[in-house]
């Protein structure tokens, strides 16, 4: 009886564990990240670390009150041997501890990134604070700790905004943004490389922009894909979205037609003949005729089928010249064209798997093919 | 007496489906990623198919000795000495099993209760085992019915999943052949098998042993399907390289899932149903070692042990140094005990047939 008197005695000690967590910490006691830049430093084997805060006192946004004064974030840096010691020399400087769990962006250098970034990240991965979501991107020929320091006229603070960015592009297919999940991912596969978004700064540094796709291999940065590579890198990868590209009216004098892309798809067939190695790449697109400088009626059938073959040939153009590139210059299969190989020729591939970016991917010969329908002209079907 | 409890045919199932999923739920894509990569899944099902299997053969060698454990008819079957110290085995086996996933459950919240010191996790999970343990055998496995709650939550993980899984992740299927799905097979018939043993151990509390089948193929299917699905998810989110590398998987998907912007933060859920998952589990180890010990000696009046075996594994729970060896000791346990002894039962049942029919020729001969 006194033994069961005392359960339930002990079980009644653990509601006072219920009041909360023991090693609870108030929202007010937290520095809440919304970016973090990564970049170097001159001193061998450090790392600068960069973290911008957001002060909720100057994030007030309701009507007819004023901020408080000073912008809704600060920036702090510092430099470690390691991500997490860099972080501790960052709390040196803080009231209260950084809360990683609603960083919206990680900021790369570009020179970091181009010496490699898995052993960086590696920290990211361990944390259990929310990572998974994390958009990284590239900083384009500038440190990456001067995008904390510019505010954004439509955004409360730089990570919102350059997240926003980023996924703003992705609507127009000029760059495609990559979670921190992604990016793992794709480092952990050796038969494919990953690509990021770059950033860079325009000339007066006053605001930031999107530049492009970054190539890596494995994990270094050997690259990037300007904005009308990375639309055709983003057709082939089957992501693309209202892709604009213009082309000459195929009658009366040479002036530029554009075509926004409704839909389209990418399929492959990969095939080893007599020891070369051939990509067959379909692709199907649909297209929507927005904007035609000239006055000539191109809706008649003739002219909208000379018209899409001339859009077919300038994609079919540019996705040879793409792959290309990302053979002979990057030897970096961003294309993810190992893995078609690893399904089909599951025998062959045990031999390739081991250098297939270096020696094998280069070798691939890409047929491509494409289809070009125009749906649509819009709301009116021929100039006046 | 633990015997004279009776259990229904609806708890039994649930006894299955708890003691097949667990708290292997956490860690069922590491073994099963080790050696078949990608095919791992097929893994899970053939584990636990064969699992499955071993159960149904074991029904009717449980029959023969009605009123009777494991552990005390095994030094009927195979000879006093060998079956005291095989149960023995068995018995020291899911006690140490016990202390593990109690200090499996410490580490798991200690990634989000960072400061909080183990024993509270420990000391406060093995109090409600004390409970449960000390209440019967009955209550148990009416506890164990609420295992829907555990593996409905996982579906509902999963489901959520279901918009980021590739499944090109999966292709192409038997890269290699059938050789690393059967090298695979070992820990995952020890998975299926804890449950296997600890029906062994159990089933003479059914009120109805003639049903037994049923409770079997329901608890093996649903516990063999809950974690293939788990694997699906993690793997198809994941990809089968970087899984690998995850410590806990199912922890790291819960953390990814993010539907329409705001539903986020499932690591919740999985919380929500860590704790009711370690308490089905560890009790599941517990309760064989403390009545099991018992009955090797004799001793029927288990609820005295209780206090002292309790401290003992709360005490064993904190030994090992690290995870890694926590795991180690785990997979010893799996590799060296659990599966030889389910893999041994289709050889016990033939042994019992064996001696039933001398033992009939005998009567036969002296009539």
């Amino acid at each position: 009886m006194i033994l069961k008197y005392c359960l339930i005695l002990m079980q009644a000690l653990f509601f006072l564990n219920m009041t909360g967590c023991w090693d609870a910490l108030d929202i007010s006691r937290r520095a809440i990240v919304s970016a973090i830049c990564l970049d170097e430093v001159d001193e061998p084997g450090q790392i600068l670390v960069g973290v911008q805060v957001i002060i909720p006192q100057n994030l007030i946004s309701g009507q007819g009150q004023q901020s408080q004064g000073g912008a809704p974030f600060a920036h702090y840096l510092a430099h470690g041997a390691t991500w997490i010691e860099a972080m501790r020399n960052i709390e040196t400087q803080l009231t209260r501890s950084l809360f990683l769990e609603k960083t919206r962006v990680l900021i790369i250098s570009q020179n970091l990134a181009a010496k490699g970034i898995a052993d960086v990240v590696d920290f990211l991965s361990r944390s259990p604070q929310g990572r998974h979501r994390i958009r990284v991107v590239i900083a384009k020929e500038a440190p990456a700790r001067r995008f904390l320091e510019i505010i954004h006229p439509l955004e409360k603070d730089t990570g919102s905004a350059l997240d926003l960015l980023v996924t703003n592009q992705e609507i127009h297919s000029l760059t495609k943004p990559v979670s921190f999940q992604e990016l793992m991912g794709c480092l952990s596969e050796r038969n494919a490389s990953p690509v990021i978004p770059m950033v860079g700064l325009s000339t007066d540094e006053k605001y930031f922009q999107a530049e492009g796709t970054g190539v890596f291999r494995y994990d270094r940065l050997v690259g990037w894909l300007n904005r009308k590579q990375t639309q055709t890198y983003l057709l082939l990868r089957n992501q693309a979205r209202n892709v604009v590209l213009t082309v000459d009216a195929p009658k009366g004098p040479p002036k530029p037609v554009s075509l926004k892309l409704e839909r389209s798809a990418t399929s492959y067939q990969p095939v080893i003949q007599e020891g070369r190695l051939l990509m067959q790449i379909k692709i199907e697109a649909v297209f929507e005729l927005t904007e035609q400088r000239t006055v000539i009626d191109l809706t008649k059938p003739e002219d909208l089928k000379a018209l899409s073959e001339r859009l077919a040939a300038q994609i079919k153009g540019d996705v040879h010249s793409l792959i290309t590139t990302a053979q002979t210059e990057y030897q970096s299969d961003i294309f993810h064209f190992g893995s078609y190989f690893h399904r089909k020729y599951p025998g062959q591939w045990r031999q390739m798997k081991e250098n297939w970016q270096e020696e094998f991917f280069p070798l691939v010969e890409a047929q491509a093919e494409a289809k070009v329908n125009i749906y649509r002209t819009g709301l009116t079907n021929r100039p006046f | 007496m633990f015997t004279q409890e009776k259990i229904s045919l609806n708890q039994a199932t649930a006894l299955n489906t708890a003691a097949g999923i667990g708290t292997v739920f956490l860690i069922v894509t590491q073994p099963a990623l080790e050696t078949a990569g990608r095919d791992g899944w097929l893994t899970i099902i053939f584990g636990y198919f064969t699992g499955m299997l071993i159960g149904l053969l074991l029904i009717p060698l449980a029959k023969q000795f009605p009123g009777k454990t494991f552990v005390q008819y095994l030094p009927e079957l195979v000879g006093f000495l060998p079956g005291k110290l095989i149960a023995l085995a068995f018995v020291l086996t899911y006690g140490v099993f016990s202390a593990m996933l109690l200090r499996q459950l410490a580490e798991v919240m200690g990634l989000i209760y960072v400061e909080t010191p183990s024993i509270v996790f420990t000391l406060g999970l093995m109090v409600l085992v004390l409970y449960v343990v000390r209440s019967g055998f009955e209550v148990f496995a009416r506890v164990t019915e609420a295992v829907p709650i555990i593996f409905l939550s996982l579906f509902f993980l999963a489901v959520l999943a279901l918009p980021d899984i590739q499944w090109t992740n999966f292709l192409p299927i038997l890269e290699n052949g059938v050789m690393p799905i059967l090298k695979g097979l070992p820990p995952m018939i020890a998975f299926a098998g804890e449950a296997v043993l600890f029906m062994a151990f159990w089933f003479p509390t059914l009120s109805q042993p003639s049903e037994a089948k049923k409770a079997v193929i329901a608890g093996f299917s649903l516990a063999g399907l809950s974690l293939t699905i788990i694997f699906i998810a993690t793997v198809g989110v994941f990809g089968a390289a970087q899984t690998q590398t995850m410590n806990y998987p199912i922890f790291d998907l819960a953390d990814f899932i993010l539907v329409g912007d705001f539903l986020e933060e499932m690591e919740l859920l999985l919380m929500i149903i860590w704790v009711p998952a370690s308490l089905l589990k560890v009790t599941i180890f517990f309760y064989p070692f403390l009545v099991g010990l018992g009955q090797l000696f004799n001793y029927h009046d288990y609820k005295k042990l209780s206090f002292p075996l309790a401290g003992a594994v709360l005490l064993i729970s904190h030994l090992p140094q690290n995870l890694f060896q926590r795991i180690e000791i785990g997979h010893f346990l799996d590799l060296y005990i659990i599966f030889p002894l389910t893999m041994s039962i289709p050889f016990l049942l033939l042994l019992s047939l064996i001696r039933q029919r001398q033992r009939r020729q005998g009567d036969g001969s002296a009539v």
